[in-house]
C-alpha cells in the first residue's frame, strides 16, 4: 500500500476503503481497532501497576479493542511465566481452535482424542481459571472448533460447570513446609512430581495433608506452592482421593514412577503416559494413523513387540 | 511476532558495533528470536524435526551459547514472550493444514527414495509451533539462572523492555545475552511494559501522566543517546537482537530500530530506550 495516498496510515486506509478486498475484511474497523489498542495498550508500570497509556485519550467503549479487564493477579503469573497465555486465551475469548497435528490430522483416533477425550482435562483447568475470575466467566460456556469441524454446523460447546467442585477439592491442600519436609524428603533420587506421588503412599503422612488454608499463613515458599500446585492436580485428576490417599490410578502412576529412581526428567512422561492409558489411547494398536507415512504401519502389532512398542510411543 | 515487521524494518535499520550496547539491558522478542535465529538459521535449523516431532536436538546449547555470548559483551537480555491475542485470527486452521500438506509431500519424496529433496522438502514445513518451544526457551535460562539469583524472574518494579527488530538473517558470533541473570518475563499484550524516552525527548503532545511517569525512570536509569537531537536519525534507541550479520570482525553489526521512524508513523509511545546496568537500583 503507497504512503502516497495520504501522510498517516489512517488516510492511506479511508483513501481506499472501497477496495472491494478492504471492505471484504472489514479493513477499516480492524485498522482503527488496532491503531486505538497500540495508543492505548495497558503496560506494566514500574510502579507495578497495570494501565492503559494516554488514558486521557482513551474512550469508553476501549473494551471494544483492549478486551476486558482480568485482575492484576492473572496478569502477573502471565508475565512471569507462571500460567501458559494458551488457556487464558480460550477463557477471555471463549473460543478453542484446535490445529491439525503434523501429519494433517487424518486419524480417527486423534480426532476422537482432541475433540472429547481431552475436554474433561480441558473443562477442570478452565473451570479452575475461571473460579478466579469475573462472575461472568463462571456461567459463560466456550466454543470448540476442530481443524476437521464442519464451518457451517455449530461449534462443539465446553461448558463450564462444577466449578465450586473443583475449587473443595483444591482447598483441602494447603500443606506447609513443616509437614511437607516429612514426606518429600524420604523420596531420594526423585523429582518434585515423583517425590509428591510417593510421599502420598504414607497413609499417616497423606491424613496430615490434610488442611484448610490459613489465612494467617498463607502458602509462602516455593516449595510449599510447587508442591501443593502438584497435589492439587493430582486431586483434579483423580489420582488421589479425598481423604489423600492415592486410588487405583493414583496407584498406578506411583509404580510407574517409582520405575524411575534416579531419572526425576522422565515423571512427566510418566504422567503423560499414565493419562494416554487412562483414555485408551496408549495401546498396541499400530493402525492409528493410517495415512501417516512415518507412522509406524510397515511393523506389525504381533512382532516384534520392543519395537513396536517404543514405535508405538513416539508415533504417540 | 510482529508480520511484515522484518520487511518494514528492512530499510530503516541501522547497523552498528554489538560492543556498543555493552552494559545495557536489551529486550528480545522470543518468538522472532525462535523463528529466525534457532528453527530457522542455518546455524541451528534441523530440517527434520517436522518429521521425528519433538525439541531440535541442539536447542538447548544454541541458546546457552546465545546467552553466553551476551554475557561476555556485557550485556543484560529481556526476552519478551507473546500473550494474549488482542485480535482474532481470520484463518486458525490455515497455516497447520499448509504444513501438514508439505510435510505429507516430504514423507511421498521419501518413499520414492529421494532423501535428500525429502529432507530438503521437510525444512520448508514453515514455522514450528514457536508455543512449544518458547516454555523450553524459558526453562532453558531458569536453569541457567538458578544459581545467580532467587529473585523472581520477572519483576515488576524493574525496567522491563519491549521489542527485537529482525532485519539482517545471516549472523554469526555473539548476539544475545545474559548479564548476571536471565530475565524471562513473559509479556503479554494486556500488560505490556514498555520504555519511553526522558521527559525531555518526547514530542509536547505526550499526555502529562506519561511525562511524569518518565521523568521518574530518568531519575532512575540514564539512557543510552545515540544523538542528542530529537528527530534524527538515531536519536534514541531501542535495540534489538536477530541479526547482527557478521563478515568480519569489523563488521559486527546489530540493527537499531530508529525511534524516529516510528514518531513518524504516530507511534509516539513506542519508543523504546536501552538503559545502563548499573545506574538502575
Amino acid at each position: 500500500m503507497s504512503m502516497s495516498n495520504g501522510k498517516s496510515g489512517h488516510s492511506v486506509v479511508i483513501n481506499n476503503h472501497d477496495d472491494p478486498r478492504f471492505k471484504q475484511m472489514e479493513y477499516v474497523d480492524r485498522y482503527q481497532k488496532a491503531r486505538s489498542a497500540v495508543r492505548n495498550h495497558p503496560i506494566y508500570t514500574i510502579e507495578g501497576k497495570i494501565e492503559p497509556l494516554d488514558t486521557s485519550s482513551m474512550p469508553n467503549d476501549a473494551v471494544n479493542y483492549l478486551q476486558s479487564r482480568l485482575p492484576d493477579e492473572v496478569y502477573h503469573y502471565l508475565s512471569a511465566g507462571l500460567i501458559n497465555a494458551r488457556v487464558l486465551q480460550w477463557r477471555t475469548t471463549c473460543h478453542i481452535f484446535d490445529v491439525p497435528p503434523m501429519d494433517g490430522g487424518d486419524s480417527p483416533e486423534y480426532r476422537t482424542l482432541v475433540s472429547s477425550k481431552l475436554t474433561p482435562l480441558r473443562t477442570s483447568a478452565i473451570n479452575l481459571l475461571s473460579s478466579s475470575l469475573h462472575n461472568w466467566y463462571r456461567h459463560k460456556n466456550l466454543e470448540q472448533r476442530c481443524w476437521f469441524s464442519d464451518p457451517t454446523a455449530a461449534p462443539q460447546e465446553i461448558r463450564v460447570v462444577g466449578t465450586q467442585d473443583n475449587l473443595a477439592i483444591v482447598d483441602t491442600w494447603n500443606v506447609k513446609e513443616a509437614t511437607l519436609r516429612d514426606g518429600v524428603s524420604k523420596q531420594d533420587g526423585f523429582g518434585h512430581l515423583g517425590a509428591a506421588v510417593l510421599s502420598l503412599q504414607n497413609a499417616d503422612f497423606a491424613a496430615k495433608t490434610v488442611s484448610k488454608k490459613n489465612p494467617a499463613s498463607p502458602l509462602s515458599t516455593t516449595d510449599e506452592i510447587l508442591y501443593n500446585s502438584i497435589w492439587r492436580f493430582l486431586a483434579l485428576r483423580e489420582y488421589v482421593d479425598a481423604k489423600h490417599n492415592l486410588t487405583a490410578w493414583g496407584k498406578v502412576l506411583a509404580a510407574a514412577i517409582s520405575g524411575l529412581k534416579g531419572k526425576p526428567e522422565l515423571e512427566d512422561a510418566a504422567v503423560v503416559a499414565v493419562e494416554l492409558l487412562r483414555m485408551g489411547t496408549l495401546n498396541a494398536e499400530i493402525n492409528m494413523f493410517p495415512t501417516y507415512n512415518g507412522a509406524p504401519m510397515r511393523g506389525s502389532s504381533t512382532s516384534p513387540p520392543a519395537l513396536g512398542n517404543s514405535m508405538m510411543l513416539t508415533s504417540t | 511476532m510482529i508480520r511484515d515487521f522484518e520487511q518494514w524494518n528492512a530499510n530503516i535499520g541501522e547497523l552498528s558495533e554489538l560492543q556498543e550496547l555493552s552494559g545495557c539491558r536489551v529486550g528480545v522478542e522470543a518468538a522472532d528470536y525462535l523463528t529466525n535465529r534457532i528453527l530457522n538459521s542455518p546455524r541451528a535449523k534441523e530440517p527434520l524435526v517436522p518429521a521425528l516431532g519433538g525439541l531440535p536436538l541442539a536447542l538447548q546449547q544454541h541458546i546457552e551459547e546465545d546467552l553466553e555470548a551476551f554475557k561476555r559483551e556485557g550485556i543484560e537480555p529481556w526476552f519478551v514472550f507473546s500473550g494474549l491475542d488482542i485480535t482474532k485470527q481470520d484463518e486458525p486452521f490455515r497455516q497447520k493444514q499448509d504444513e501438514a500438506l508439505v510435510n505429507a509431500n516430504a514423507w511421498n519424496l521419501y518413499d520414492t527414495h529421494q532423501a535428500e529433496a525429502s529432507v530438503s522438502k521437510f525444512g520448508e514445513s514453515g514455522e514450528m509451533e514457536k508455543e512449544q518451544y518458547s516454555s523450553a526457551v524459558a526453562d532453558n535460562s531458569q536453569h541457567m539462572s538458578q544459581q545467580k539469583t532467587s529473585s523472581p524472574r520477572f519483576k515488576p518494579s524493574s525496567p522491563s523492555t519491549t521489542f527485537a527488530s529482525p532485519s539482517h538473517p545471516t549472523a554469526h558470533g555473539p548476539r544475545y545475552i545474559q548479564h548476571g541473570r536471565a530475565n524471562f518475563g513473559r509479556l503479554t499484550t494486556h500488560s505490556w511494559h514498555t520504555w519511553s524516552a526522558p521527559a525531555s525527548a518526547r514530542p509536547s503532545q505526550v499526555p502529562q501522566t506519561s511525562c511524569s511517569l518518565n521523568a521518574t525512570r530518568s531519575s532512575h536509569h540514564g539512557t543510552l543517546r545515540r544523538s542528542s537531537s530529537a528527530g534524527q536519525s538515531g536519536q534514541n534507541v531501542s535495540a534489538t537482537l536477530r541479526g547482527l550479520p557478521i563478515t568480519a570482525p569489523s563488521q559486527r553489526t546489530f540493527s537499531w530500530m530508529l525511534s524516529y521512524s516510528l514518531a513518524r508513523l504516530s507511534f509516539p509511545h513506542y519508543r523504546i530506550s536501552t538503559r545502563r546496568i548499573g545506574q538502575t537500583s
